[in-house]
């Protein structure tokens, strides 16, 4: 055992700010922007559904990265190499898009 | 002063504390003696986070509203801080998995802390953004 159990959390730990981007878009595209009245959000997914997304994302993300593993032990750190720049992209586009 | 102004106050040094904690590993991380450093740079990350997400009902009731009447950039530009400090925390726990599997995986050592050094940069990264942020908020409008 050399961390086995360890590396199918590369992935997911690597996508999350990508996923937690995404969550953001499907929130904005759904909820009404901020009224400048209230200042009150009135969305119908709320920061802690943006999370549980997260969460949901992961778990399912590294059930697949479980199961590609034992055919492939290079996948997992191999796809968090990738998504880590693609995750920093894409949360740096959101927060300066949909803020 | 009130309770609340000394807690984001304290919050506030606690972020930059952990811009500077997470700057180490970026930098100078090794296997072994990194691990220390990582784990603390990531706790750091992680607890300043927490601190912020348990600080935000509190802003949102009394600083959210005045803050966007008196400047609404300055009001979204604290909405994107906590966004960013979320990539930061996750960025960090990479970085702590990979230097954990780079002791446990010597044959992919070296590429196990590449991965921690990009994690903790970014982390890094975003870590200074959120401090930015929440100083030039602070320094118009706090509790």
């Amino acid at each position: 055992m050399r961390g086995e159990r360890l590396t199918i959390w590369l992935p997911p730990l690597a996508s999350a700010p990508l996923v937690y981007a995404a969550a953001r878009l499907i929130e904005a595209r759904l909820g009404t922007p901020v009224d400048p009245a209230t200042v009150f959000w009135t969305t119908p997914i709320a920061l802690f559904h943006r999370f549980a997304l997260v969460g949901y994302a992961s778990l399912l993300l590294a059930l697949v990265t479980h199961v590609v593993a034992r055919s492939h032990p290079a996948f997992p750190l191999r796809a968090a190499e990738r998504l880590l720049p693609l995750s920093a992209i894409a949360i740096v586009l959101q927060v300066v898009f949909v803020p | 002063m009130s309770l609340l102004r000394f807690l984001a106050q304290l919050h506030g040094h606690f972020g930059w504390l952990t811009a500077a904690a997470l700057l180490h590993p970026a930098l100078l991380l090794q296997a072994r003696r990194g691990r220390g450093v990582a784990l603390v740079a990531t706790i750091l990350t992680v607890s300043s986070v927490v601190f912020g997400s348990a600080l935000y009902p509190s802003y949102r009731g009394a600083i959210k509203r005045p803050l966007f009447l008196l400047d609404s950039r300055l009001g979204w530009a604290f909405e994107r801080k906590e966004h960013l400090a979320f990539a930061a925390a996750t960025c960090a726990l990479l970085g702590l998995a990979a230097v954990e599997l780079a002791v446990r995986r010597p044959d992919e050592r070296a590429r196990y802390l590449q991965l921690a050094r990009r994690s903790y940069g970014a982390a890094f990264v975003f870590a200074v953004a959120v401090g930015l942020i929440g100083t030039l908020v602070a320094s118009v409008r706090g509790f």
